[in-house]
């Protein structure tokens, strides 16, 4: 090596002549050492390095940095931006709960069906499409075809598809055509109890009725199922499947008795379709425990038809329209009466054909002639002004204090959404008409339900338990929550009630205005009721027509069913005791007959219609 | 540079024969050691210096490495067999229980489509049985079948003495309307329906006492 590099940089390697020697392969090419002795100042490679120390570091950092940030801050959305990509959620639809008669017959529920639906873009050949469904589903070819060749992705060909019907489409294979789940309420009694049950709205809402009111209990929660799926959908079998369980919704069982329901819808119907009658309610309750078995009005609705129904008919009327009473509130001024002491059934009056009322006169139905009259005959008569001659020994105060204890004026609180309170205005503002009117059901507002409510509270000893038509809600486990049951109230004594159904006894008795309410084989009590029908034309009562009603209960001697029948006549000037009776007749056998009433076999008392007034 | 590079590396292969020749000499060659060093301490050293070379290197360095190197040998293989035969066990296991996995999954999913079936089945049955328990149904059904609604019940109270009594008021209940001629009950009985035909206008009055006691 003569000559010392100058240049720092060359390469040392090189001037190094290389050595063929044997152990040429073991030895390393390089100079040994030769490493360290570039020609690089330490001070400059010492920087260098430091440099590229820095660079990398900051590189590593950098990277490290992105790490964290992907694993640890921005981890989760990935992930789950991932597993959103692989992951279906299905909707699990809450199936809606049925409501069942007192018997567990169903008068409303749920089944599975189907919407069939078409994506017009996807379907190929809409004319064999169009053929292949129109007899499944029973729609035109013409307007299948229509619907299939319709713009847009989404195009309804058919709703409520039952299940067979739907599997058989499945079957076909068609491209574009999908079944989506659309459960249907079915309401197989039809206008059985109707107008109780309600119906429901497009979206499954509740509308009107049980259907309602019970809303949040029916419908249920639906749930969801979420899986992972692979390519085409396929569930992958180990992946995730996560569901939330629907919970279906609770049944809701009534009180009513479908067939007893039926029974009294016939009976209304026929007497709807006499001509007469344009309008007639009937409630049918347990005398002991205020449970409606049946309430119906003609004309009624059937549920699933509740679309395409007049809307003026989707009610019910029995709890929401209020009607004049008449003369079956006498029972009311007359328990008061007894009650307070001012009169027995026995007590003689002395009751002229007509009484002055302030500016008006009141008369009987008709104009006599003073008559000795006991109690028991001025209700057994129906007589007007004996009645105002007891409620004037009452008072007006008092008399509204009882008025408002049998449950008039205000709502029941049944179960049913809609319910109307009636009209009873307070006694302070009663004129002298008014005061002579109220007590024989003039100028007083009620529904047929509160007219039942007041005989069950005679036929109950006194006892007033407020109506419920809910007997209970079943949960899908099983577990049974009955309604709670109400107290009942003391209206008047058990003395006085028994009085009263003794006097109530001899309206169908011989002499009263009701005979056609009797029931052959059992006693029975009730009052006619025969209340001017405001013309809504004028205004006035004249031209009106008449509500014509009965109320009364069965046996008389160990009331069970309390009914109450109340038709609407516009254009007739028949009599409670002549139309209502025989309807609340036929009813009640009915109802003694289906329930196994065993009569008492004890005769009817004779009545004492008339006596003679104490002189005085 | 180059001078110093030479020498250098003399030096280190002088050094590398050196120690490798010591080392293998610690072992056999003991004495030639206390040969050639006395050269120099003759007097001293040797006292001192062999019990230390022979404490450190004999007792503690070699008996370990012959024992290691003969042992572990042979019981490699079987080591790595059994190693090869768990990894290879483990995929095969995995891999079945993969495909019971999947199996099942689609033997749950066929049965979740029959069990659906079959519950659409019970549902459409139910439904024919409520629709046909209706009371209008019934009602019709029972017109058909040429019944009519009873009356008012008789009921026979039977007295502690054994006397009975009748309660109530029961009536006959009213012959079926004559309507007949009807088309779905000459359907259903076209055996029977010759002879009762003719019966159904003559023999009302009979018919009416047979049904009494409703």
């Amino acid at each position: 090596m003569p000559h010392r590099p100058t240049d720092p940089t060359r390469r040392p390697v090189r001037t190094t002549p290389p050595r063929r020697t044997s152990t040429e392969a073991l030895r390393p090419r390089r100079a040994p050492g030769t490493r360290r002795t570039r020609g690089l100042s330490p001070t400059v490679r010492t920087r260098r390095n430091r440099w590229g120390l820095g660079v990398l570091v900051v590189l590593l950092v950098a990277v490290a940095t992105k790490l964290v940030v992907l694993q640890g801050i921005d981890g989760t959305a990935y992930a789950q931006a991932a597993e959103s990509d692989r992951m279906r959620v299905f909707d699990i639809a809450a199936i809606r709960g049925a409501v069942l008669d007192r018997d567990g017959n169903p008068l409303a529920y749920t089944v599975e069906a189907s919407k069939v639906v078409a994506d017009p873009t996807v379907v190929e050949d809409p004319d064999r499409t169009a053929l292949a469904l129109t007899t499944l589903l029973g729609v035109p070819v013409d307007q299948l075809t229509d619907d299939l060749t319709a713009s847009g992705r989404y195009s309804v060909l058919a709703e409520h598809v039952d299940t067979a019907t739907s599997d058989q489409i499945t079957a076909l294979e068609l491209p574009g055509i999908v079944l989506e789940d659309q459960p249907t309420r079915l309401y197989p009694a039809g206008t059985v109890g109707g107008q109780v049950v309600g119906f429901i709205g497009r979206d499954g809402d509740g509308l009107a009725g049980i259907e309602q009111r019970y809303d949040d209990q029916l419908s249920g929660t639906d749930g969801t199922r979420r899986v992972e799926v692979g390519a085409g959908g396929i569930p992958i079998p180990s992946g995730i499947d996560e569901s939330t369980p629907a919970v279906d919704g609770s049944d809701v069982t009534l009180t009513i008795d479908e067939d007893l329901q039926y029974t009294v819808q016939q009976r209304l119907a026929t007497e709807c379709s006499n001509g007469q009658t344009t309008r007639g309610s009937a409630v049918v309750m347990e005398a002991h425990t205020g449970r409606v078995v049946a309430m119906a009005t003609c004309p009624g609705y059937d549920p699933s038809q509740a679309s395409t129904t007049d809307p003026d008919l989707l009610g019910n009327p029995a709890i929401s329209d209020v009607f004049e009473p008449g003369s079956v509130m006498k029972a009311v001024t007359l328990s008061a009466a007894i009650e307070d002491g001012h009169a027995t059934p026995d007590t003689v009056l002395s009751v002229n054909g007509h009484i002055p009322a302030g500016d008006v006169v009141v008369t009987d139905a008709h104009d006599h002639a003073p008559v000795d009259w006991t109690v028991t005959g001025i209700l057994a008569k129906s007589s007007n002004v004996g009645t105002i001659m007891l409620a004037r020994e009452v008072g007006d105060a008092r008399l509204e204090q009882y008025m408002r204890a049998f449950g008039l004026g205000s709502t029941t609180g049944i179960e049913l959404p809609g319910e109307s309170a009636g009209i009873l205005q307070d006694s302070a503002d009663w004129t002298a008409s008014r005061a002579a009117n109220v007590p024989i059901g003039q100028g007083v507002s009620v529904t047929a339900l509160q007219m039942a409510s007041v005989y069950q509270t005679i036929a109950n000893g006194g006892v007033r338990i407020p109506p419920r038509i809910v007997e209970s809600t079943t949960a899908p486990d099983g577990t049974v929550t009955p309604e709670p049951q109400p107290e009942g109230t003391r209206v008047i004594s058990e003395s006085t009630a028994q009085q009263m159904a003794y006097m109530l006894e001899a309206v169908v008795g011989p002499g009263g205005t009701a005979p056609l309410g009797e029931v052959p084989g059992f006693r029975v009590a009730g009052k006619t009721g025969t209340a001017q029908r405001a013309n809504p034309e004028c205004g006035c009562y004249s031209g009106g027509g008449y509500f014509t009603t009965f109320v009364g209960f069965a046996p008389a001697d160990d009331p069970q069913y309390v009914i109450a029948v109340d038709l609407e006549r516009p254009n007739s000037d028949a009599e409670g005791g002549q139309v209502a009776a025989p309807v609340f007749a036929d009813l009640m056998q009915y109802v003694l007959a289906a329930d196994d009433v065993v009569p008492s076999g004890s005769p009817r008392p004779d009545f004492q219609l008339t006596g003679t007034a104490p002189t005085n | 540079m180059s001078v110093t590079a030479r020498v250098h590396t003399g030096a280190l292969r002088a050094k590398g024969t050196a120690s490798a020749r010591s080392t293998t000499a610690t072992r056999s060659s003991a004495p030639a050691r206390t040969v050639t060093r006395p050269g120099t301490t003759r007097r001293t050293g040797p006292v001192h210096v062999r019990p230390q070379l022979r404490l450190v290197t004999e007792p503690v360095g070699t008996p370990p490495r012959v024992r290691r190197t003969t042992r572990t040998r042979p019981r490699r293989t079987p080591f790595v067999l059994l190693m090869v035969g768990l990894i290879a066990a483990t995929a095969l296991v995995l891999l079945a229980l993969n495909t019971a996995m999947a199996v099942d999954s689609l033997r749950a999913s066929e049965q979740r489509a029959a069990n659906t079936e079959l519950s659409q089945a019970v549902e459409r049955l139910e439904q024919q049985v409520t629709t046909a328990r209706t009371p209008a149904q019934l009602a019709a059904a029972a017109a058909a079948a040429g019944l009519v609604p009873a009356g008012t019940a008789g009921h026979l109270v039977i007295g502690p003495d054994g006397t009975s009594v009748v309660r109530g008021a029961p009536e006959p209940a009213p012959a079926p309307e004559p309507a007949p001629e009807p088309a779905p009950a000459a359907t259903q009985q076209p055996a029977a329906q010759p002879d009762q035909q003719p019966s159904a206008d003559a023999a009302a009055p009979g018919t009416t006492t047979e049904q009494a006691g409703g």
